[in-house]
């Protein structure tokens, strides 16, 4: 392997890493704040793609990267609504809702788009190539990962210094607390949601230049990403970045090195992890 | 009267817990509602914000003003923000949230929107809380812990405040500091209502006080004039 290609699978494997955070660091937010495990994400994510592809056509795609998280926030808002009386209730009923809810976003994807496979041209200034160091990278994953890092970011400051991100970290341990210092808990409860969802959403926007979605890989998408919930730690929001990067990279290298195994290097990676600190290799262990 | 509970009447599920509850806390007083374990001090509190859920197959009977206004089949949320703050059993501190995380969650401008305890005041009031800002919650004593749980009951600048327990499994010589702060917190023009089991510390800190037994009041008097006789009977001391 030349210096070069090393790089190039480097940043690719980042790039990659990032955009799945994007995905992820929104249903761990669900599951943190929430305690419910959004099945349905990936058709959210999907479903960025797909308004994407509308949207970057008439307005230019850097607009999209603000609108189509805006839109895709909004539709998460009402099914928040929809499924809010399964809340606190067994697990499994939210599972087999949001599972159902991805079902429908993605045959309502169907019926708008079609069944066929596209893929956005970029504008001129994100194609072609950067050199850096006599290296030639794509312009485009640079981007990806300027853009998903300012979000990490912003993600970041939002958990650990606003009142909304305080709220909840408190919420994961005592909600009926939460709830008598005056907090309406439905209400965050939304905000949540419309967060964790708008992010995939951007993950979705993102991915719309890279590689053409099918409309029904928004049931099948989530289950690239659990993996690097897991990694991470499954209520550890910090986690998500790292676990990200880490799977971005190994499946970048992987694809070079084993390309016969491409598909189980995430969930062997997973296996593997769960053995080290099955609450996740990023979640500080309780000192005992 | 700030606070007023008629005949109120709780239900865990099919459990009966109070069983017509009447009981008056004027403004800028400090009442305490003694009662050995299990007599439902706690569950009075819980029903007074509101927090026996339907959802949970809970259920309140009887009517429950705050400064006039029905607070029965109000939410938790929105009793608290009529200026009603609850320091619970067991602090109920944020475990994974710093000291000053603690306090910032839940500050709020107070109903007349008078914002006299801020991080500032309340750091003023318990010094302590400012050398242990930086903590997380779980890392506290329990007296640091109870002191935080009362310091975040101030952060909402409320108009009145329910303690419960608040001296439990607490060394004597912090007993006596929550004391001290009670009475100046009572000195503030805060209206307190106290559940207690210690009757040391609730003469301490109450004019007036409602003995509970099985879901009723069996005794009201002014604390001082409590007899020996009346606390053994009741309390079994």
């Amino acid at each position: 392997m030349t210096i070069s290609f090393f790089f190039q699978t480097l940043i690719s494997g980042i790039s990659n890493g990032m955009v799945s955070y994007l995905m992820i660091a929104g249903v761990s937010l669900i599951i943190s704040g929430m305690s419910m495990v959004n099945f349905g994400q990936g058709a959210f994510y999907v479903l960025g793609t797909y308004l994407t592809y509308t949207i970057a056509a008439k307005i230019g795609f850097v607009p999209s990267l603000l609108i189509v998280p805006l839109i895709v926030a909004v539709i998460g808002y009402f099914v928040e609504k929809a499924t809010r009386p399964l809340f606190g209730k067994d697990m499994l009923y939210i599972m087999l809702l949001t599972y159902g809810v991805a079902y429908m976003l993605c045959d309502i994807i169907v019926m708008i788009w079609g069944y066929s496979i596209r893929l956005l041209s970029l504008p001129s200034f994100l194609s072609g190539g950067v050199q850096i160091f006599g290296i030639t990278f794509p312009v485009y994953y640079i981007f990806e990962i300027v853009i998903s890092g300012i979000t990490a970011f912003a993600f970041w400051i939002m958990i650990n210094k606003t009142k909304l991100g305080m709220l909840t970290r408190a919420i994961i341990s005592d909600r009926p607390m939460v709830a008598n210092l005056g907090v309406n808990v439905n209400k965050m409860f939304s905000v949540l949601f419309m967060i964790g969802i708008g992010i995939a959403g951007l993950g979705g926007v993102l991915n719309a230049p890279v590689t053409g979605m099918s409309p029904k890989e928004g049931l099948s998408v989530f289950g690239n990403v659990m993996p690097i919930l897991c990694i991470g730690g499954l209520r550890n929001m910090d986690g998500c970045l790292p676990a990200a990067l880490l799977v971005g990279l190994v499946n970048a290298f992987g694809a070079v090195y084993l390309p016969q195994y491409y598909n189980v290097l995430p969930a062997a990676l997973m296996v593997i992890c769960m053995f080290i600190n099955p609450q996740g290799i990023f979640t500080k262990r309780e000192g005992r | 009267m700030i606070l007023e509970l008629k005949d109120v009447h709780s239900y865990y599920d099919k459990s009966h817990i109070l069983n017509g509850v009447s009981l008056s806390v004027a403004e800028g007083t400090s009442v305490c509602l003694l009662g050995r374990n299990g007599v439902g001090k706690s569950t009075t509190m819980k029903t007074i914000m509101g927090m026996l859920n339907p959802k949970e197959h809970c259920r309140t009977e009887g009517s429950i003003t705050f400064e006039g206004k029905e607070l029965v089949g109000m939410k938790s949320h929105s009793i608290a923000r009529q200026g009603i703050a609850y320091v619970p059993q067991g602090r109920h501190i944020f475990p994974t949230l710093t000291t000053e995380e603690n306090l910032k969650v839940a500050a709020r401008v107070g109903v007349d929107g008078s914002n006299k305890w801020n991080l500032e005041s309340v750091y003023d009031f318990f010094p302590r809380l400012r050398e242990r800002r930086d903590s997380k919650g779980d890392k506290l004593s329990g007296g640091e812990k109870q002191m935080l749980a009362v310091a975040r009951g101030l952060m909402q600048n409320p108009r009145m405040m329910l303690l419960d327990e608040i001296t439990e499994g607490l060394a004597p010589i912090i007993v006596d500091q929550l004391a001290d702060m009670v009475q100046t917190l009572i000195a503030e023009g805060v209206t307190i209502l106290i559940a207690e089991q210690n009757v040391k510390f609730a003469m301490k800190v109450s004019s007036d006080c409602y003995i509970l037994e099985r879901g009723v009041i069996v005794h009201h008097q002014a604390t001082k004039e409590l007899s020996p006789e009346t606390r053994k009977q009741y309390l079994g001391l």
